[in-house]
């Protein structure tokens, strides 16, 4: 993040004190004699950097020029916030979890055996996941619980082939823990 | 299971898909004991990873180590290891062991093995 937006800022600067400087060069030009203009491009590169970090007065003189120039600019609509934080984890879970659920009757098929006497009647095991920003499955652990477990069961499931999770993409590598119940 | 010359897995393993120049970094946990009278011995222990569609385990770097401990003893054993240089592609990743014919059957109080994967990008 940090990288990403650090070479931004100087080119917005850049950008930003080009568009005063001539903002400020084409405002003065009309309103001015054609052999003042010279004095005002000096105060463009001011307006640049650090005068904007430390409050220097230069860049007041040339807040018409960009002010002007933004009113004339259409608005631009932004896309709908996609959820971060929390709030993605929350929606990668329940679409994970809805897709993996989907899944329980065959993997049930697959892999459950009647239980011994010893062994409990049913299960839960913890899936591990994590999707890359493509919403693509790329890490998968099979986790037993230490109050009903049954091994052989784990074991099976490990060996089949990853089961396809189908979410919306994240736009970032997301990490949940769904639950599977066996029956 | 006894193994003197190929590495197994020991416990379960975790399904990971990397990228060329991706780094794995694993951390495996297992609690691991015996009550045989004369205790119990593994060759190497370490953590190996293996490409999903089959095949040999590898222990990078061949980054293992000798473990005995003697009877009526259970304790926790800690693997790490940082696999770079990976081909892009699935792969099984977990704790692993070789061990000398007879020895398995001396490994009888065990507990849970734990292994925790990162991916660096």
């Amino acid at each position: 993040m940090t990288n990403a937006r650090s070479p931004s800022l100087p080119v917005a600067i850049v950008a930003g004190s080009t568009i005063i400087g001539v903002s400020l060069y084409l405002g003065l030009r009309a309103m001015q004699p054609a052999a003042q203009p010279t004095q005002a491009l000096p105060s463009a590169p001011p307006a640049a950097g650090p005068p904007t970090m430390t409050g220097a007065p230069a860049p007041s003189a040339s807040i018409t020029g960009p002010t002007n120039a933004a009113s004339t600019t259409p608005t631009v609509e932004q896309a709908p916030a996609r959820p971060t934080g929390a709030a993605l984890e929350a929606l990668v879970q329940q679409q994970a979890q809805a897709a993996l659920d989907a899944l329980a009757p065959t993997l049930g098929s697959a892999c459950w055996t009647p239980p011994g006497p010893d062994e409990p009647a049913s299960v839960v095991l913890d899936y591990d996941v994590t999707f890359d920003p493509d919403g693509t499955l790329v890490m998968l652990g099979i986790g037993e619980r230490r109050d009903a477990f049954r091994t052989d069961v784990a074991s099976c499931l490990r060996g089949l082939p990853r089961p396809q999770l189908a979410i919306d993409p994240p736009g970032e590598h997301t990490r949940v823990v769904l639950a599977l119940a066996l029956p | 299971m006894d193994s003197p010359s190929a590495y197994v897995f020991l416990g379960p393993t975790v399904s990971v898909t990397v990228a060329a120049g991706n780094t794995i970094h694993v951390t495996s946990t297992a609690v691991l004991g015996t009550t045989n009278i004369t205790g119990a011995t593994m060759s190497r222990l370490s953590v190996c990873h293996q490409p999903a569609a089959g095949g040999v385990l590898i222990d990078n770097d061949a980054d293992w180590s000798v473990v005995r401990i003697p009877v009526n003893t259970s304790i926790p054993m800690a693997v790490s290891q940082r696999i770079s240089g990976l081909a892009a592609g699935t792969y099984n990743v977990g704790m692993c062991y070789r061990m000398a014919a007879g020895q398995s059957g001396n490994w009888n109080d065990n507990d849970w093995v734990t292994s925790k994967v990162l991916v660096l990008l």
